[in-house]
């Protein structure tokens, strides 16, 4: 395999597997107020997303930016419950509102942290660790993408046919989201 | 009211779910090996990370090192890492690694090797690389090679610690 392959399949990996399960839960948050019918919003919260962390994944391997691992551990679940919050109210129930692209790049600066440090695993005989970036990057965008595509896959059955409402699998995955993310703070609590 | 009961069912799922979950990990390592042209050896430095290679040394029965200041980290990092860290040529004779030495912080490590042997090295390598494994079930190997024409890249994991590598054109 060439080097491209390996590093893409290994941002590939770090989204889609189960130990990737943080950034999951931030999707299923992100996209809970959406059906397919909103792909391009779909597809641009995540984008967002994207931008955010490799933006923080940027200035770390520059060394712009120092990551401390326990509090970046910590925040993710915060950000997780933040998203699911907004989904309970109701400005963050608007699909059109493009607040949540917003919510995605800016959390996405702290998921990036999170995602640094094996960033820095990748980088070994990469000099200066540029050409492991793009590869990595792409492998992560399209498991995300892959993931939020299930998601609606999954919902849009729901919806279809077992007349579930989207404000019903709103308020019950946005539930689930902020249960799991209040958990993981407390096993993650830093202090 | 019925809003509720969503959220009470939503919150019986997440326990449920939370069960499964860990903190965020990663297993995975990276390494290297290049063909030292000069000395025709091979020459790998392995990035582990810091934290899971004192676990698994634990696991090993050495509780508590600090890989990175403990007198005795060499002996046990080196046995460690030599006996997960292995090449054989074509005929299944093993070609004898030697452990260089080890630097990093506490985020993570480079442990290095390298081989010496005298007659030559062969064009077609078996390399098993297991590192972290026994302790890491996920856990994701990975070795880029410098090969002199083409550079390959190796992904180690529990199914496939074994992989076949050619070295060299002769």
């Amino acid at each position: 395999m060439s080097r491209f392959e390996i590093n893409f399949m290994l941002g590939f990996d770090h989204i889609t597997a189960w130990e990737g399960l943080d950034h999951i839960l931030f999707l299923i948050a992100l996209t809970a107020i959406y059906q397919f019918k909103h792909w391009g919003r779909v597809l641009g919260v995540v984008t967002a997303f994207t931008v955010g962390h490799t933006v923080t994944i940027i200035l770390a391997n520059t060394g712009a930016v120092s990551v401390n691992g326990p509090i970046v551990e910590f925040l993710i679940p915060v950000t997780i419950m933040l998203t699911g919050i907004v989904n309970l109210m109701k400005v963050g129930q608007d699909p059109r509102s493009n607040g949540r692209f917003f919510i995605a790049a800016l959390f996405g600066l702290i998921h990036g942290l999170g995602f640094f440090r094996s960033f820095r695993m990748l980088t070994v005989g990469d000099s200066d660790g540029w050409s492991s970036l793009l590869p990595f990057t792409l492998g992560i965008e399209l498991g995300q993408l892959l993931i939020v595509f299930i998601l609606l896959l999954i919902t849009a059955i729901l919806f279809n046919f077992m007349r579930l409402k989207q404000r019903e699998w709103n308020l019950f995955s946005s539930g689930i989201v902020c249960g799991v993310a209040g958990l993981l703070m407390i096993e993650t609590w830093p202090w | 009211m019925k809003q509720w009961k969503t959220i009470a069912l939503a919150l019986g799922c997440a326990t449920l779910f939370s069960s499964f979950t860990a903190k965020h990990e990663y297993y995975v390592s990276v390494g290297e090996m290049s063909l030292n042209p000069t000395t025709n050896q091979l020459e790998i430095g392995l990035r582990i990370f810091t934290d899971d290679l004192e676990y698994a040394l634990e696991r090993a029965g050495h509780p508590g090192l600090d890989v990175l200041n403990d007198e005795t980290s060499a002996e046990h990092v080196s046995e460690y890492v030599l006996d997960h860290f292995r090449i054989w040529n074509e005929d299944g004779r093993e070609i004898k690694l030697f452990y260089l030495g080890l630097e990093g912080d506490a985020d993570g490590v480079f442990v290095y090797l390298e081989t010496k042997v005298k007659s030559g090295l062969p064009e077609e390598v078996q390399v098993r690389h297991a590192i972290l494994m026994e302790s890491f079930p996920d856990q994701i190997n990975i070795l880029h090679y410098s090969h002199p024409d083409i550079p390959t890249s190796l992904r180690f994991d529990a199914e496939e610690p074994t992989q076949t590598l050619e070295l060299q054109d002769l």
